[in-house]
C-alpha cells in the first residue's frame, strides 16, 4: 500500500480539480488503482510511474464526463462536457482562481492543472493527456489568458 | 521542469496564486478501504493476515501516522485548528463483536477518526496483532486483559472529560468493546 499512499493524495487532488463532479472523484481514484493493478505487468518503466498513473486517471475522468453528459442528455438536458458554462453574462465579476479554473473548458483545465498546479512538464502533461507537447503549450496559453480575463478586476476590464 | 525557454511561459507566465491550488482536499480513509476491498475482490492483492486485521482498524487509521510521515505528500490537507490539551491513549479492548462486513467496519472506524481529525483533534492509531508475549511478573488476569487489547488511538483532548467523551463515541464501544482512556504523562 506504500504506492497507494504515496500517489493517491496527488491523484485525488488532480481528480478533484479536473473532474468537476465531486462524486466522481473517489470513483475515478478507485478505478485508477484497479486499472493500474490490472495492467501493472504491462508497465515498462518507459515513463514515470506518476505520469502513467495520471494518464489512467485522466482516462477514467474522461469516461465519467462522457457518461455524465450522456445521462444528462438522456433526460433532455443539453450538455457539452468539454465546454462548461462560464459566467459570460457577468464578465466583470471578480471570482477567485479556484472557481475560474473550474470554469475552464476541460482541455484547458486539464493542462493547467497538470502543468501549472501539479508541476508536470509539457512533455509529461502531453503524455498523460495523450496529446502533443505543442497542444499542451497552446492549451496552457489559452487557459492562462482566459483565467486572467476572468480574474481581471472590473476596473481593468472596463479599461480594455 | 525547465520553462526558461518555454515560449508560452515567456509570453504569458503562471497565474499568481496558482500554487495555492495545491491545497486541495485529501483522500478520505474510507477511500483507501474501498480501494483495498475492490482490489481484493478482483484478487489483485492478496488478503494477507495483516491486511485482514487492517480491515478491523489499522489500514485507514494508521494513515494518520502515515500522513505525518509523508507530510510533503499531503500538502492538500487542510486540518482544522488543532485542539490544545493533553494527549490520551485510548486502548481498545474487551470483546467487540466480529464484523460481518469488515470493510464496512473499517469505514466506520475510519469515519470516526476522520471526523475527529477534521474537527482538529490529532489522531493516530495502530492495530495490534493477536500475538502477545509477556515477561516479568503480573497477575494472570491482568496480563490476559492486556493481551486482549486490539489496538489503540492517541488523541489530543482538552481534558479528561473530553477524552472520555471522545472514547464513548468510538465505534469500538458500540460493538461491545471497551475503550480505556489513559492520559499520557508529560514531564
Amino acid at each position: 500500500m506504500a504506492l497507494y499512499r504515496a500517489h493517491t493524495p496527488a491523484l485525488f487532488r488532480m481528480a478533484w480539480r479536473m473532474g468537476g463532479v465531486a462524486e466522481h472523484v473517489d470513483d475515478a481514484v478507485q478505478e485508477t488503482w484497479l486499472r493500474a493493478a490490472r495492467t501493472l505487468e504491462r508497465f515498462r518503466f518507459q515513463s514515470a510511474l506518476r505520469t502513467w498513473l495520471i494518464s489512467i486517471l485522466v482516462n477514467c475522468l474522461h469516461e465519467f464526463r462522457r457518461r455524465q453528459a450522456r445521462s444528462l442528455n438522456d433526460v433532455g438536458i443539453e450538455v457539452d462536457a468539454a465546454e462548461p458554462a462560464a459566467p459570460r453574462e457577468t464578465p466583470h465579476l471578480q471570482i477567485d482562481l479556484e472557481r475560474a479554473v473550474a470554469l475552464l473548458p476541460s482541455g484547458m483545465r486539464d493542462v493547467f492543472v497538470l502543468h501549472d498546479v501539479e508541476g508536470l512538464t509539457h512533455e509529461e502533461t502531453a503524455e498523460a493527456l495523450g496529446v502533443t507537447a505543442g497542444t499542451s503549450k497552446s492549451q496552457l496559453f489559452s487557459a492562462r489568458r482566459r483565467l486572467r480575463a476572468t480574474l481581471a478586476p472590473p476596473s481593468s476590464a472596463r479599461q480594455r | 521542469m525547465n520553462n526558461t525557454h518555454d515560449p508560452v511561459d515567456s509570453l504569458d507566465g503562471p497565474i499568481a496564486g496558482t500554487n495555492e491550488l495545491r491545497n486541495g482536499p485529501s483522500p478520505s480513509h474510507e477511500l483507501e478501504a474501498r480501494v483495498v476491498e475492490a482490489l481484493r475482490r478482483e484478487r489483485l492483492i492478496r488478503q494477507s493476515p495483516v491486511w485482514s486485521r487492517t480491515m478491523l482498524l489499522a489500514a485507514s487509521i494508521a494513515l494518520f501516522a502515515t500522513g505525518a510521515a509523508t507530510g510533503h505528500l499531503l500538502r492538500g490537507t487542510t486540518p482544522a485548528q488543532p485542539v490544545a490539551g493533553s494527549r490520551y491513549l485510548l486502548l481498545l479492548t474487551g470483546t467487540a463483536q466480529p464484523a460481518d462486513d469488515p470493510a464496512a467496519r473499517t469505514a466506520e472506524y475510519a469515519a470516526w477518526a476522520n471526523q475527529l481529525s477534521r474537527q482538529g483533534t490529532p489522531v493516530s492509531g495502530e492495530e495490534l496483532t493477536d500475538q502477545a508475549e509477556s515477561v516479568g511478573v503480573a497477575p494472570a488476569e491482568r496480563l490476559a486483559a492486556l493481551a486482549s487489547v486490539a489496538g489503540y488511538f492517541v488523541v489530543t483532548a482538552a481534558n479528561d472529560a473530553v477524552a472520555a467523551e471522545l472514547a464513548r463515541d468510538c465505534p469500538h464501544v458500540k460493538y461491545g468493546g471497551a475503550v480505556v482512556v489513559r492520559r499520557i504523562e508529560t514531564r
